[in-house]
C-alpha cells in the first residue's frame, strides 16, 4: 500500500497514484490534526499533491528526495 | 516511376504540405504563435531542401520564394495576415499539382511550371512590396510590442523573489556557463486528470530543472465540496533547458504553459534587513579598487571576510553572497559586481542597466538605458542569423539574408527614432559586404553593449553553440523520420493481396468440413470425419485471428479524411464571406480503409451543405440573436459494429414544409403524401433524387445531385444515413458505416435448386408458415406474424425463376424475415441452410448491372454463391409491380 494510515499519521512511500486521491481525501476530511510522513515517498501525483496542499497537514518527515521536497513547502510563501 | 528516393521524396512532400495547412489554419486560430511560424517556416524549408535533390527547378525556387516569405513572417519583418496565408496555399497548391504530375508522369508539365513561375513572381512582388511598406506606417506596432515585451520583463523582474536565493545562484551559475534560463509557468487544465496527466510528474521531469513551486490557483472554502479530481494546482518553475526542449517537453499541454527566457540579471536580487548605516563604505571602495586592478583573490578573501562578519539575515550579507558567486566568473561578471558594490554603499536595489554604458567598449555614447529590451534582442536575433550564414555556400542566399538582417536592423533604429544610433549604422552600412560583415557583428556587439554580457561570454563557444543547435535540428528531423520508419508505409496493393489470399484460405478451409461431412455421409467412417472437423477447428481459429489481423493493418483512423476539411471549411467559408467555426471530435476513430475513403466524397458534400445552405450570413445570424460565428461540428465514434459520422451545424436548419412543397412541386411526392407527411419524414425527402432548397444553385452546391448522390454512396458500403433538423436551430446528419467489409456474415438459403447467400444484418427471424396463413389482401400476400401484418413474397417471382415454392410435410413455406431500411417483409424460399462467412466480391463488367445481387463469393466445395442485396429485393419488388 502506497499508503499506511496509523490513526492521526500517514505514511506515504513510493509511487502514490491518482487512485489513492480519494482514501487521502476521506482521511484528510476525517481527522483533525492529520500528519504526514513523507520520507519514503517518490512521486505523488497531483491530485494527491492539491489534497496537501488544501488540507496543509503536519510533515512530520520530509522526502528525501530533493526535487520533490521542494513542492512541498506549504505554509509561508504559497498563496 | 522506378526511383524510390523520388517516391519517398513524394510521400514525405504530401506529408509536408498537409503539415503546412494544418499549421497554418492552427495560426488563424490561435493568432500569430512564433512556435508555429518557426514550424511553418522549417517544413518550407526542408520541403525545399529535398526538392533541390531533384531536377525541378520551378518547384524549388517557388519554394525558396515561399521560404524566404516565411522567414520574413517568422523575423517578424512581414506581419502575418491572412493574406500571407492565402499566397502560402496557393504556393502549396501549385508545389501538390506538380508532385501530382511527378507521380504519374515522371516530370512536370510545361503549365504548370510557367504557373509555378507566375506564382513565385507574386510572391517576390508580394515581399517587396509589404517591406517597402511596412518601413513606413507599421512601426509603431513594433514599439508597442517592445514596451509591451518590457513591460513583461518588468513584471518578471519584481516577481523573482519568491524563488529561494540559493535556486536563483544555481540559476545564475548555470547561466554564466552559458545556458539559457527559462521560467515556465504551467497552468494544468482543471479536467486533465481524466485524461491520465500527472502534472506534476511532467513538471519534475522538466529537463534542466533547476527549481519549481506549486500553488491552488482557487481558493477553496469548504474543502468538504471539493472535487478532487479537477486540477487547481499551477506550477511555476525554472530551467536552464532551451525554450525548444521545454516546447517538445510540454508538448501535449502547451496551450497551458507560459515559456519565458529571462535576462539572467533578473534574479540577482539581494534581500534582507537594511541595518541603515553606510559602513561598508570602505570596503566598498577597496573591492573597486580590487576589481580594477583585477585582484581577483584579494578581492574574494574581502568578501570572504567581511561575510563572515555579518549577518546571513542582512542585505549587506546576501549582497557579499552574490559577489562571492559572481567572483568566480571574472572578468565577465564585472559589471554586475561593480553594480552590486553600488547597491552595498547605497543599500538600494542594484541597478544592472545603468552598469551598461561602463562597460560598452569603444564609443561609450550612446544612451542604451532608453532602449527597449526588444530591441537588444533583435540584435541579438539578428546576430545570431550572421553566425549561421557565415558558413553558408550560396553567395544569392546570403546576399539575401544579409540584406534583410540589415533592413531589420534599420527598422527598428526607425521604430525607435534613435537618430544617433541610426546615423551611426547608416555609416557603416555601405561596407558591409557579404563576404564581410564582421564590421555589422562587431557594431551589434557595441550597442548591445552589457547585454551581451552573458553571450560574450559564449562567443568562443558560439560557433559550437551553433552547430550545435544544427545539429539537434539535424536530430529532429532524423528523429521524426525514425518515428516515420516505425510506421511502415505498404503499398495498398500488397495488403489487399494478402486480403485475397486470406480469403482464399477461408474457402479452402471451409472446403475441410464440406470434406468432414463427405467422409462421414459417403464413406462411412464417422471418427475420421470427426478428427477431421477438429482440425477444421484449429484452421478455423487461425484463419479467424488471420483475418482479424488483416483487418487491424487496414484501419486507418478517420482524421486521414477529416483533416482536410480545416482547409475546405476555411476557404469556403471566406468564398461565402460567412464565419465558421469547424471542431473536429474523435478524429482517432478507426475503420477500414475502404470505409474511411468511401466517407471522403459524401462529407464533402454535407459540409458543402452546411456551409452553403446551413450556416447564415453573419448578419442573418446576429438577427436571430445567434453568435456571429457558426459551428460546424464533425464528430466520428463507433457504435456497435459500425463507425458513426455526425455533422452538425448550428444553422438555420430545413424547414419541412418548403421540403414538402419543393418535392411536390417537382412531382417527387403526390398532393396525399404531401398532407400526411410528418416532419421527419419530410426532412429526409432531401435524399431523393433531383432534390433542392435553395432557390438559386451556387457553383458550390445547390443543384439537388448532393444528397442523392451522398445516400447512394453510403448505402453502397452497406451504411446508412439520417438526418435531423429543427428549424432555425441547425441540421445534424448521421452517417453510419460498417467498421470493415472485407468479410460478411451471411445465411444460404436455397431457392428452386440454387443456392444463394442473404446477409445476416438483414434477418429477422426464419419462420415456418403454412400454406393457409397467407392470406391476399387487394392482391398482395401477407400474413400475421406476431401480431404483425407482414408482406409476403416468393423469391422465386423477385428473381423471375419460374418454378413454384416447395413446402414441408406439414404444407409450410420457409420464410425469411428481413428488415431493410424500416419494413419488414417475408420472403418465401424453399429451404433454409447454415450461415457463413464470404468473402464478397462485387460484379464486375456487364455483370456490374444487375443490383439485385451485391456480388458472389466461392464457397468451400468450389461453388459460387450468389448474396443477394436485400434492398434492391425490395426494390424489384415494386418494379415488378409497377
Amino acid at each position: 500500500m502506497p499508503i499506511e494510515f496509523k490513526n492521526n499519521k500517514a505514511k506515504l512511500s513510493g509511487l502514490v497514484s491518482v487512485e489513492e486521491a480519494e482514501t487521502l481525501f476521506n482521511w484528510l476530511l476525517e481527522k483533525k490534526k492529520p500528519k504526514v510522513d513523507l520520507s519514503e515517498l517518490q512521486h505523488l501525483h497531483t491530485a494527491c499533491l492539491q489534497l496537501l496542499f488544501l488540507f496543509k497537514p503536519e510533515i512530520i518527515a520530509f522526502p528525501k528526495r530533493d526535487d520533490l521536497r521542494m513542492f512541498l513547502s506549504f505554509g509561508e510563501e504559497n498563496k | 516511376m522506378s526511383n524510390s528516393l523520388l517516391e519517398q521524396f513524394i510521400i514525405e512532400s504530401r506529408d509536408y504540405l498537409q503539415k503546412i495547412s494544418e499549421v497554418l489554419i492552427d495560426l488563424e486560430g490561435k493568432g500569430v504563435d512564433k512556435d508555429l511560424l518557426n514550424e511553418l517556416f522549417r517544413i518550407v524549408h526542408t520541403l525545399k531542401g529535398n526538392s533541390g535533390l531533384f531536377d525541378f527547378p520551378f518547384m524549388t525556387k517557388l519554394l525558396h520564394a515561399s521560404e524566404d516569405l516565411m522567414n520574413l513572417v517568422r523575423e517578424g519583418e512581414i506581419s502575418y495576415s491572412s493574406e500571407v496565408a492565402d499566397i502560402l496555399l496557393e504556393a502549396m497548391d501549385v508545389v501538390s499539382i506538380m508532385l501530382d504530375e511527378i507521380e504519374s508522369s515522371g516530370s512536370i508539365s510545361h503549365e504548370t511550371n510557367k504557373l509555378a513561375e507566375g506564382k513565385t513572381k507574386n510572391i517576390r512582388n508580394f515581399i517587396s512590396n509589404i517591406t517597402s511598406q511596412e518601413r513606413g506606417p507599421k512601426e509603431e506596432p513594433k514599439v508597442a510590442a517592445a514596451a509591451e515585451y518590457k513591460e513583461r520583463t518588468d513584471l518578471v523582474l519584481t516577481s523573482f523573489k519568491f524563488i529561494p536565493e540559493s535556486f536563483r545562484m544555481l540559476a545564475i551559475k548555470k547561466a554564466l556557463e552559458g545556458e539559457k534560463i527559462v521560467f515556465v509557468e504551467y497552468q494544468p487544465e482543471l479536467e486533465c486528470f481524466y485524461k491520465g496527466e500527472d502534472p506534476f510528474y511532467l513538471v519534475r521531469k522538466t529537463p534542466g530543472f533547476i527549481w519549481g513551486r506549486c500553488y491552488l490557483r482557487e481558493e477553496v472554502s469548504d474543502p468538504t465540496l471539493m472535487d478532487i479530481y479537477k486540477c487547481i494546482t499551477n506550477f511555476e518553475l525554472l530551467s536552464s533547458a532551451s525554450k525548444e526542449e521545454l516546447s517538445e517537453h510540454f508538448k501535449y499541454v502547451l496551450e497551458q504553459v507560459k515559456i519565458i527566457e529571462i535576462e539572467p540579471t533578473t534574479l540577482i536580487i539581494p534581500e534582507g534587513e537594511k541595518n541603515g548605516g553606510p559602513v561598508y563604505e570602505d570596503f566598498v571602495a577597496e573591492a573597486r579598487k580590487y576589481l580594477e586592478e583585477n585582484n581577483v583573490e584579494t578581492l574574494r578573501n574581502a568578501v570572504k571576510t567581511l561575510l563572515e562578519l555579518s549577518s546571513p539575515k542582512l542585505y549587506t550579507a546576501s549582497v557579499l553572497r552574490w559577489i562571492k558567486l559572481l567572483i568566480n566568473y571574472l572578468p565577465q561578471t564585472r559589471n554586475i559586481i561593480e553594480a552590486l558594490l553600488q547597491s552595498l554603499e547605497t543599500e538600494n536595489p542594484p541597478v544592472f542597466g545603468v552598469k551598461k554604458e561602463i562597460v560598452t567598449p569603444l564609443k561609450g555614447t550612446i544612451e542604451k538605458e532608453e532602449l527597449p529590451e526588444e530591441f537588444f534582442r533583435i540584435l541579438n536575433t539578428q546576430k545570431t542569423v550572421l553566425e549561421k550564414i557565415r558558413h553558408l555556400e550560396e553567395s544569392l542566399t546570403k546576399a539575401n539574408i544579409l540584406k534583410s538582417v540589415i533592413s531589420s536592423i534599420e527598422n527598428v533604429l526607425i521604430s525607435l527614432k534613435n537618430q544617433g544610433l541610426l546615423n551611426e549604422f547608416k555609416e557603416i552600412c555601405p561596407k558591409i559586404t557579404q563576404e564581410n560583415f564582421k564590421l555589422l557583428e562587431e557594431w551589434i556587439d557595441k550597442v548591445c553593449g552589457f547585454s551581451l554580457a552573458f553571450s560574450k561570454s559564449e562567443e568562443v563557444v558560439s560557433t559550437e553553440t551553433i552547430s550545435a543547435f544544427q545539429e539537434e535540428r539535424i536530430g529532429k528531423e532524423i528523429t521524426s523520420t525514425q518515428i516515420v520508419s516505425k510506421v511502415l508505409k505498404v503499398d495498398e496493393a500488397k495488403v489487399d493481396r494478402l486480403m485475397n489470399l486470406i480469403g482464399e484460405f477461408v474457402v479452402a478451409k471451409n472446403s475441410l468440413f464440406y470434406l468432414a461431412q463427405k467422409v462421414d455421409k459417403f464413406y462411412g467412417i464417422p471418427e475420421l470425419s470427426k478428427e477431421l472437423k477438429a482440425q477444421y477447428g484449429v484452421l478455423n481459429r487461425i484463419s479467424e485471428e488471420m483475418q482479424d489481423a488483416i483487418m487491424q493493418i487496414r484501419m486507418v483512423p478517420v482524421s486521414t479524411v477529416f483533416q482536410r476539411f480545416p482547409r475546405f471549411v476555411r476557404d469556403l467559408s471566406k468564398k461565402l464571406g460567412k464565419k465558421v467555426k469547424l471542431i473536429i471530435e474523435g478524429e482517432e476513430t478507426e475503420a477500414d480503409k475502404n470505409v474511411i475513403e468511401a466517407l471522403a466524397e459524401p462529407l464533402v458534400h454535407i459540409i458543402r451543405n452546411s456551409l452553403d445552405h446551413g450556416i447564415e450570413p453573419p448578419e442573418e445570424r446576429i438577427a436571430k440573436g445567434k453568435p456571429e460565428t457558426g459551428t460546424i461540428i464533425l464528430r466520428a465514434k463507433h457504435e456497435a459494429d459500425c463507425v458513426v459520422i455526425e455533422i452538425i451545424d448550428d444553422g438555420r436548419g430545413i424547414d419541412p414544409n418548403k421540403v414538402k412543397l419543393k418535392a411536390y412541386q417537382r412531382g417527387l411526392i403526390t398532393e396525399e403524401q404531401l398532407e400526411k407527411m410528418k416532419d421527419e419524414e419530410a426532412i429526409n425527402l432531401v435524399f431523393l433524387p433531383g432534390f433542392s432548397t435553395a432557390d438559386t444553385a451556387t457553383d458550390l452546391s445547390g443543384r439537388g445531385v448532393g444528397m442523392d448522390v451522398v445516400r447512394a454512396t453510403v448505402e453502397k458500403f452497406g451504411g446508412s444515413l439520417s438526418v435531423r433538423s429543427i428549424l432555425d436551430k441547425g441540421t445534424t446528419v448521421t452517417l453510419s458505416l460498417p467498421l470493415s467489409m472485407a468479410v460478411t456474415h451471411v445465411m444460404i438459403v436455397e431457392s428452386a435448386n440454387q443456392r444463394f447467400g442473404i446477409p445476416m444484418d438483414a434477418i429477422v427471424e426464419t419462420v415456418r408458415v403454412s400454406k393457409e396463413k397467407i392470406q391476399t389482401i387487394k392482391g398482395k400476400m401477407t400474413t400475421v406474424l406476431r401480431n404483425r401484418l407482414v408482406p409476403i413474397f416468393y423469391l422465386n417471382y423477385l428473381l423471375e425463376i419460374n418454378k413454384p415454392h416447395i413446402t414441408n410435410e406439414d404444407g409450410e413455406y420457409a420464410v425469411l424475415v428481413l428488415s431493410v431500411g424500416d419494413e419488414l417483409m417475408g420472403v418465401v424460399i424453399d429451404k433454409f441452410h447454415e450461415t457463413a462467412d464470404i468473402i464478397l466480391k462485387p460484379f464486375t463488367g456487364v455483370l456490374a448491372n444487375i443490383k439485385i445481387f451485391s456480388g458472389t463469393a466461392i464457397m468451400g466445395d468450389g461453388s459460387v454463391l450468389l448474396v443477394i442485396n436485400p434492398k434492391e429485393l425490395i426494390h424489384a419488388n415494386r418494379i415488378q409491380k409497377q
